[in-house]
């Protein structure tokens, strides 16, 4: 195992790669899941509203990167906010991406569970969703990165397919009406999917492997823009085919939209089942990032601590995390309110730090020569 | 190193497959699900599974095809599924299932609850086509034995997936019958299927419309016809009418209905607009050489045949609360500040609601004479 630290910065190719699948792979399939309780048939926008909300983020990255080329989130505000709070508010915006990535690791499991391994027990799935995020980031963010690039095409290709074919079916009148709340509701159902955009956040822990600002906006932008048409596909397929009403019920409405194309007389007749496949190797890229994540960030707060018994305890607390929930209906309503309100903290204390650093007239040409 | 070895060595168990591993031939495949009510208020459940090695099978306890059937009594499907396990020697799965029968009786008292556990379930798959058995229970249907198919169940679902059948019998997969089941501005239904056991064949014929989950009626041959075009569903119809006294057949019938909606008194009336396209089929006539003013003629002719077809079916449909026509759902997506202020009370006021026909017939050629 390495430090998990890499030298020199990224490609900017890499980052669309790994922002695309961490976007698209931590996305649990429920495009339309909060807000087609608040927004109904027209729950679709909500998506644009949350991709729009997110834009500051990309062009914080992007100003944060001029303003301190080569410093993370822990540097400037270990800096900002003085060494106390600083690292209190790092932990809490790591913290934010563990309880993320506990409570997504066990849904994932349920969803294995319900659509393959149906007698398998749950810890035999996660353990082994955790060995393989375990093997992929002992060398630390480069073999994430190549395994994001190595899968990108495909998964996005695949990804972008199904999204369309799982139109099939669709009546145009469930889409309707286009504009089926008051305006303010689009703004909050707009915020409950802001937190699809909780990967962007992880740009500024990134610090110093990051490409110049330009191309981290550029390439950052193109996946997030990526990712939106997908799960804005996936949304209009789940309320077009299923309606409001029936996609609100649903556990998992991206895949169902997906499961219910059939194509007679092919070899394969059924896509979810594929589908599911290409979804969960999305995800495990995304799950095996924020595990990184949280460790890197870790050893960077804390330098005595190792990086390869980091991952290690890590992933044991997130064993230990996901298998404690004790059914599918706590696991929703913990995922509920942590879509709902994990993305404004994670989001919202970048922001401060960035402004206090500016205040304090921290950064800019003087720190960066 | 040694982490990362004993890491892989680990994930090499993942592909040996875990406790789910099972092999084909270990499994019995349930491919038609027939769900009936039985005494004190349990579900019986009748499933046919083929017979993958051939040899002896067919309806209860013997028979010549491919296939055996199981039947189930108990207080839930799903109990009833899995208490077949006992009759079986195989692992019995749904996967593979493709068309689901439900019993009138079982239809006439509610849906939603029989359905529950194949939707619930994410290996039933959604595309398995939903019939109701014709004044019969569904075991009924299930014990016969086509001579012609292996498999009674490929039957069905080649039924399903050939468009000219799309006529007098609209085939409803899983999903959207759940979809429709579950919107509270439209009503699911689903074809008939019935056994001629003189000519030893299944029919289908005619449609089961339910209001709500309960069945409400059937309709005929033709009354399926017009509820085919009111509901934008026929997709290669042959609808026949007297004039003159002669019988026109036409052929290749396609329809497309817009409903408009208008407020009158806080309410809502419904004007169909049915717009047909066809072409000529049979003129018992025997006429030729059709001109320009033959063809209005005869598009007349035909509108005047089915406006009055259209007008009782949807009259029926009223009368029996009854919306597969979407007057809820267009009300819904279209005019929704009024649907907001009737939907509480919607079969009420759709059963009330005004509602005119317009029909407009186009007939585009007349086959090989002139």
């Amino acid at each position: 195992m390495t430090d998990g630290r890499n030298h020199g910065s990224l490609a900017p190719e890499a980052i669309f790669a790994l922002l695309f699948l961490a976007l698209s792979g931590m996305e649990f399939l429920a495009a339309p899941y909060g807000a087609v309780r608040i927004l109904g048939p027209s729950s679709y926008w909500a998506v644009v509203v949350g991709m729009i909300l997110a834009m500051p983020v990309l062009v914080l990255a992007r100003a944060w990167r001029r303003r301190f080329p080569g410093k993370n989130l822990r540097a400037v505000a270990t800096a900002a906010l003085g060494r106390p709070l600083g690292v209190i508010g790092n932990l809490l915006f790591l913290a934010v991406y563990l309880i993320w990535l506990v409570v997504a690791v066990r849904d994932a499991g349920d969803l294995v569970l319900a659509y393959l391994l149906d007698r398998t027990p749950l810890w035999v799935v996660v353990g082994f969703f955790l060995l393989g995020m375990l093997y992929v980031v002992a060398n630390g963010l480069s073999t994430i990165f190549r395994l994001a690039e190595f899968v990108l095409i495909p998964a996005l290709a695949l990804r972008l397919l199904m999204s369309l074919v799982s139109l099939q079916g669709m009546e145009i009148s469930h889409l309707f009406p286009a504009f089926s709340a008051p305006l303010l509701a689009y703004l909050r159902a707009g915020l409950d999917l802001f937190r699809t955009f909780l990967p962007l956040a992880a740009l500024f822990l990134l610090g110093d492997l990051l490409p110049g600002p330009e191309g981290l906006f550029r390439n950052a932008s193109l996946a997030t823009g990526s990712a939106t048409a997908i799960l804005f596909l996936d949304a209009l397929g789940a309320v077009g085919v299923f309606g409001a009403d029936l996609a609100g019920e649903l556990a998992w409405p991206g895949l169902a939209a997906i499961h219910h194309v059939s194509f007679p007389y092919l070899l394969v007749e059924q896509l979810g089942l594929l589908f599911l496949i290409v979804w969960l190797v999305t995800f495990f890229v995304a799950a095996s990032f924020y595990l990184h994540l949280v460790a890197a960030g870790l050893t960077d707060a804390f330098p005595r601590l190792p990086y390869s018994w980091t991952t290690v305890g890590l992933a044991l607390l997130v064993a230990f995390g996901g298998l404690i929930l004790p059914n599918a209906a706590v696991v929703r309503t913990i995922f509920d309110g942590l879509r709902r309100f994990a993305m404004l903290p994670a989001a919202g204390y970048p922001f401060l730090v960035y402004f206090v650093a500016v205040l304090r007239g921290l950064g800019g040409r003087k720190d960066a020569a | 190193m040694r982490l990362k070895l004993g890491c892989l060595l680990l994930l090499a168990l993942a592909v040996m497959g875990c406790w789910d591993f099972e092999e084909v031939d270990r499994r019995a495949f349930a491919t038609t699900i027939g769900i009936d009510p039985a005494a004190g208020g349990k579900v019986r459940l009748t499933v046919q599974v083929p017979i993958l090695t051939g040899g002896r099978g067919g309806a209860v306890g013997g028979g010549e095809s491919g296939f055996y059937t199981l039947i189930q009594t108990a207080r839930t499907v799903n109990e009833a599924f899995a208490a077949l396990q006992t009759k079986t020697g195989r692992d019995l799965v749904i996967q593979q299932n493709k068309v689901i029968v439900l019993g009138a009786t079982a239809a006439r008292a509610g849906v939603k609850s029989l359905i529950d556990y194949l939707r619930r379930n994410p290996k039933a798959p959604p595309q398995s086509l939903v019939f109701i058995a014709r004044g019969k229970s569904a075991a009924a249907i299930l014990s016969f034995v086509p001579p012609k198919e292996i498999l009674p169940a490929s039957e069905l679902i080649l039924a399903g997936q050939t468009v000219p059948k799309a006529d007098r019998v609209y085939f409803i997969p899983l999903w959207e019958f759940v979809q429709k089941l579950v919107h509270q501005s439209k009503d699911p239904y689903a074809p008939l299927i019935g056994v001629d056991r003189r000519e030893k064949c299944f029919v289908f014929s005619g449609m089961a419309v339910f209001a709500g989950d309960r069945l409400a009626g059937t309709l005929d041959e033709e009354e399926s016809q017009a509820f085919g075009l009111l509901a934008n569903l026929m997709k290669a119809g042959a609808l026949t009418f007297t004039t003159a006294g002669r019988r026109i057949t036409l052929r290749n019938v396609k329809g497309r209905t817009r409903i408009a909606v208008r407020e009158e008194d806080g309410r809502p009336s419904f004007h169909f607009k049915t717009v047909v396209y066809a072409a000529l089929g049979e003129d018992t006539a025997g006429r030729t050489g059709l001109t320009p003013a033959d063809y209005r003629r005869l598009e007349e002719e035909a509108t005047q045949a089915l406006r009055p077809r259209l007008e009782a079916v949807v009259k029926k449909l009223q009368n029996w609360e009854a919306d597969v026509i979407d007057c809820g759902e267009t009300l819904r997506a279209y005019h929704q500040r009024l649907w907001v202020r009737v939907k509480s009370s919607w079969r009420k006021v759709y059963r009330q609601a005004l509602t005119t026909v317009e029909v407009k017939v186009h007939l585009a050629r007349d086959g090989s004479l002139r």
